[in-house]
């Protein structure tokens, strides 16, 4: 009698292969314009992203000429070729760029777009053979295994980070393994402290209600408090820059000033505990773009004054470092930073945020020349000028 | 077909007979070409011939899309080989080690028009290269299509080279702009497997996409070939899964086998198969990634840190480390792309390498039994500016960054680490010949054939890989070290094992590589001619090898001997010292004369002794050792006399018992050699 089938059913892998179907990816029929082809973006490119880049450089010349940046550019590349064109070649600076994009899939349309927005800027003669952009989110650099964190750690420390994040930056639970934000902003802040110059911190976020995780919430109301019994001056700061108390304000203004005032004093105070650095809160832009929740429960929408995506320029100067004498022999102190002073200047630079839209609107010869760059930017990577034009005036409209 | 045979053997099939049409249903119908060639077939008679052209199965050729090498390394040499015919200045080379996702391949040459590109597509396997098509495509010089646009030899053959990708990918695409367009090119494609089963005429091996995309940057050129889709073969090749995953097997099961495994010294590691975020796997009592060089090197001198890596492993653990031994395969394919691609030496040309580097330069005769010749010189002096010798890497700058390691051919030929043996420094032999197979038409020896080459004999060749004969074929090489020499027979396999040698081929041989690029057609006239010269030169550099290593044997010998010597002297010279002092002439001495010898009344203040009476010839001095030991026998007697004769004892005796007393000493001496 045979045994039946004592072989049994293949179980063993076959090659998985990553393309599913026998089919060639081609390019996307319709190329739309997206939210941060908007003028009021490229304000905040170059009002701020650039010219604090080039003040930098100019107070901080780099000894080996190459400015090394990171960042989370879109697929355009618009920002690197932006800051190319205007910093770079002018400065006779070369460029070393990293960047994390983990939209990139095989079976993207989009990939074409970042292929070619990078070999274009691959082209430019002054931009570093190493520059690349790699295919991983920003949290990956949460875990110094991930080959972002590698990445970064062999071409960094960087004289700018740019997160442009297209979220909120405290938007998740603290404590989120799935979601490590605040771990990778911590371990870049740590590989940036191995710069031994000063560098830029860029960042953009959401903040809205519905981009905070009441967890934050909660602990930035905290630290506000404790402020305001701590440091002297802080309490009387927030009434004189936004007429109330902090307390007394209301909910879309409270709101954006903790929030706000939450993310510098939670970088801040990393700074301070990091022995030697000094946090320089520079500029803040900021403009609505977040239309309300579904429900239309945003508090942003019952006070149109308020904003709810900033852009944060910061500048972390590094400061003289002693080692700590224990039994008290030498008495030479390391400069550290204050907490406090950082709260102050945070409140400050709120008070003196510019808001894009206004600027744009009430500054012809600003608004034209935003428009112009952006429009040869976009020409570049691929769009039809007049096609922007009508886009341009059905966003301003 | 019985009855066919029959009817054609009885002549019965007229020339009207055979038609398409009386083919059998499965053989597919004949292309225009095929038909021409039968419908003339039909109007001859029997005896008269149709003179036509052999042509290929294009099936054959479609398969290179289905891969046709073994290693992934080939695929980047094949990539490079064109970028370097597209007269690029750099290739940089970027993966996502150890994640082996998206590999991109970046060259400034160029670029292609969308001509070049199109008919890249339609004639897979084919070349635009070398041929009259390449010119109006603008991937050859106008004046010579053996030449890129902007001079250089061309070393690839475009339709395999860009298909080689096959081997890591399904699916690529390829970014293109020539200069003074105001477009970049964009080619996507995807690629099938091969099922052997098609019966087309042409196979279709992929799917593909062109468009454009308007470019700005008019002037800027080049091309850029992403790979996103790597196939999971090629990625556990490059991140030598097979290993991880058999440690983490052994560690899971707790074996022993754990210590057995070969972990190489250095690797950049895998991604952990239980990590969904791809991060670095750990490595018990490892670490995770181990490099040779850190992230202060630069490109260059993270190459260098890779190549001093094995000498530095040689004094450790590993007295002859071998590639495999010392790098992961990602390590491994750095290493094989400095061997194969036409970029510099990382240190410099061995025909610009001073004379002081080695013990001496030889010249290969290419007479039958001819004999190397040594080339005096300078020692600042190199073989190039000795020898007139033309070969260099690239007559044009030409890099290759691989993840930002800048790839360099991996040989060194001074101050290599200094190793025991009686030939301290490296023997340096170089050749350059040209032959022009004269007796041969040029159908069958396939024109021209020249080469230079040099042949390096050191103590230590390493690593062990680098062992052997590496033929390069306009800088370009696929084939790596052949450790058999081109099968040269021999039994001193040794010394063999001490030799590496390099064959710049100028003009030929192409047509001998089989088209993998990675191995000779051994029948072809270009290989069996190199495989001679080869040959050759190795029975010339045995000879001199054998010589050289023979007089520095006997100069040792010499220098012990004279040691030897030397001692015995300055015993006497002590005794003589602490009884006269600085005046030691003052004091008579042992002369040794021949018995027949007549004038030596002069000399009376010394003590002449006959020689010939003294030292018979005992033993025979036929051997050169047998004449050292002789000599210092005689060397001690007549010591043995002088420090007598420094105590004045022979001035009592007669000069009979003088020779008599000399002649017990030396007997005595020589006892053991008596018996």
């Amino acid at each position: 009698m045979p045994v039946s089938n004592p072989f049994g059913e293949s179980e063993l892998d076959s090659p998985a292969e990553s393309i599913k179907e026998y089919a060639v990816v081609g390019p996307s029929a319709h190329r739309d314009f997206l939210p941060w082809h908007h003028p009021r973006k490229h304000f905040v490119r170059s009002e701020q992203w650039a010219f604090i880049l080039e003040k930098h450089l100019q107070l901080n010349p780099k000894a080996d000429g190459t400015i090394k940046w990171l960042g989370l550019p879109g697929d355009d590349l618009l920002d690197l070729r932006y800051i190319a064109e205007r910093i770079c070649e002018p400065m006779q600076q070369r460029l070393l760029f990293l960047g994390l994009n983990n939209s990139i899939k095989a079976d993207s349309p989009n990939k074409y777009i970042l292929d070619r927005a990078l070999d274009q800027m691959r082209k430019l003669p002054l931009v570093d053979e190493g520059s690349n952009v790699i295919v991983d989110s920003f949290n990956s650099l949460a875990d110094s295994r991930s080959i972002a964190y590698q990445t970064a750690c062999k071409l960094g420390p960087f004289d700018v980070v740019n997160l442009d994040l297209c979220d909120g930056m405290v938007k998740n639970r603290p404590n989120d393994s799935q979601k490590p934000d605040y771990n990778a902003i911590q371990t870049l802040l740590g590989n940036q402290f191995r710069n031994p110059h000063p560098w830029l911190f860029y960042f953009t976020s959401l903040i809205g209600e519905q981009h905070c995780h009441e967890q934050v919430l909660r602990k930035f109301l905290k630290l506000m408090d404790e402020n305001i019994e701590t440091c002297d001056g802080f309490g009387a700061a927030i009434e004189a820059q936004f007429g109330a108390p902090l307390t007394a304000l209301n909910d879309p203004c409270r709101l954006f000033v903790v929030n706000l005032c939450g993310i510098l004093k939670w970088l801040g105070a990393i700074c301070v505990n990091q022995t030697g650095w000094r946090m320089e809160t520079m500029v803040i832009d900021c403009y609505t773009v977040f239309h309300g929740a579904a429900d239309g429960s945003d508090v942003h929408l019952r006070d149109p004054s308020v904003d709810d995506l900033v852009s944060v320029a910061i500048r972390f100067v590094p400061k003289r470092v002693v080692a700590y004498d224990p039994n008290g022999l030498g008495t030479a102190r390391s400069q550290a930073d204050s907490e406090c002073r950082i709260a102050l200047e945070a409140v400050k630079r709120m008070k003196e945020r510019r808001r894009v839209e206004d600027c744009l609107r009430e500054d012809e010869g600003i608004r034209q020349r935003i428009i112009n760059e952006k429009m040869i930017l976009l020409e570049g990577a691929g769009y039809a000028r007049e096609r922007y034009l009508e886009k341009v005036e059905e966003w301003l409209a | 077909m019985y009855r066919l045979t029959y009817t054609a053997s009885q002549r019965e099939i007229g020339p009207e007979g055979l038609k398409t049409s009386d083919l059998p249903m499965s053989m597919p119908a004949p292309d225009s070409r095929s038909q021409g060639v039968l419908d003339e077939l039909h109007t001859k008679g029997f005896g008269e011939a149709v003179e036509t052209n052999l042509e290929t199965d294009e099936q054959v050729i479609a398969r290179v899309t289905d891969g046709i090498y073994r290693q992934p390394a080939s695929a980047f040499r094949e990539l490079i080989s064109n970028a370097y015919d597209a007269d690029a200045s750099r290739v940089v080379i970027k993966t996502d080690q150890p994640r082996f996702q998206r590999i991109t391949v970046e060259d400034d040459g160029n670029g292609m028009t969308e001509e070049a590109l199109v008919n890249l597509v339609h004639h897979i396997g084919g070349s635009s290269k070398r041929s009259e098509a390449g010119v109006g495509l603008r991937v050859t010089n106008d004046s010579d299509s053996a030449l890129s646009p902007g001079g250089r030899r061309l070393i690839g053959k475009i339709g395999i080279g860009l298909f080689s990708v096959s081997q890591l990918t399904r699916t690529f695409h390829i970014v293109t702009k020539a200069a003074g367009t105001n477009h970049r090119l964009i080619c996507s494609v995807v690629l099938r497997q091969f099922d052997g089963k098609s019966n087309d005429t042409v196979f279709k091996p992929g799917l593909v996409q062109i468009w454009k995309e308007p470019a700005l940057d008019t002037e800027a050129h080049g091309t850029t070939i992403i790979l996103d889709g790597i196939r999971s073969t090629a990625r556990q090749t490059l991140c030598s899964d097979g290993l991880w995953t058999s440690l983490r097997q052994a560690i899971e099961s707790e074996e022993n086998a754990v210590a057995s495994l070969p972990i190489p010294r250095f690797y950049v590691g895998s991604t952990d198969p239980q990590s969904d975020q791809e991060l670095i796997a750990e490595i018990t009592n490892e670490p995770a990634v181990s490099l040779p060089w850190d992230e202060s090197d630069t490109p260059l001198s993270a190459f260098r840190q890779l190549v001093d890596s094995v000498w530095d492993s040689s004094q450790r653990q590993m007295a002859n480390p071998k590639l495999d031994s010392l790098f992961d395969e990602y390590l491994q394919v750095i290493w094989q792309l400095g061997l194969a691609v036409p970029v510099d030496y990382v240190e410099k040309h061995p025909f610009d390498t001073c004379l002081k580097a080695w013990s001496g330069l030889y010249a290969f005769s290419n007479k039958k039994g001819g004999s190397a010749q040594q080339i005096p010189g300078e020692p600042t002096s190199s073989p190039r500016s000795l020898l007139n010798l033309t070969n260099q890497t690239s007559p044009t700058p030409f890099r290759v960054l691989f993840d930002d390691v800048e790839i360099r051919r991996p040989l060194c030929f001074e101050s290599l680490p200094q190793i025991a043996n009686r030939i301290a420094k490296p023997l340096m032999f170089v050749g350059q010949c040209t032959e022009t197979f004269k007796n041969q038409p040029v159908e069958f020896s396939g024109g021209p054939l020249s080469f230079e080459a040099y042949l390096m004999w050191s103590p230590k060749i390493l690593p062990v890989d680098h062992q052997g004969v590496l033929i390069r074929i306009l800088g370009a090489s696929g084939t790596l070290f052949d450790p058999t020499f081109l099968k040269y027979q021999t039994s001193e396999l040794f010394r063999m094992r001490q030799i590496t040698c390099e064959i710049f081929v100028t003009d030929g041989l192409e047509g001998a590589l089989n088209i993998d690029r990675e191995s000779l057609n051994e029948s072809h006239s270009h290989s069996v001619f190199l495989r001679s010269w080869l040959h050759n030169a190795l029975r010339q550099f045995t000879a001199v090898h054998k010589r050289v290593a023979k007089e520095l044997r006997e100069d040792d010998r010499e220098e012990a001997h004279q040691q030897v010597l030397s001692r015995i002297d300055e015993v006497v010279n002590r005794v003589r010292y602490s009884l006269i002092g600085e005046e030691l002439d003052a004091l008579p001495s042992l002369r040794f004369i021949e018995s027949d010898e007549d004038e030596y009344d002069e000399y009376d203040e010394d003590y002449l002794i006959l020689e010939d009476e003294i030292f018979p010839q005992m033993f025979g001095r036929d051997t050169v050792a047998k004449r050292d030991r002789l000599e210092v026998l005689e060397k001690k007697t007549e010591a043995i006399g002088n420090v007598i004769a420094a105590f004045g004892i022979l001035d009592s005796l007669t000069p009979d018992q003088r020779n008599l007393l000399l002649k017990a000493i030396f007997e005595v001496l020589c006892d053991e050699e008596i018996a």
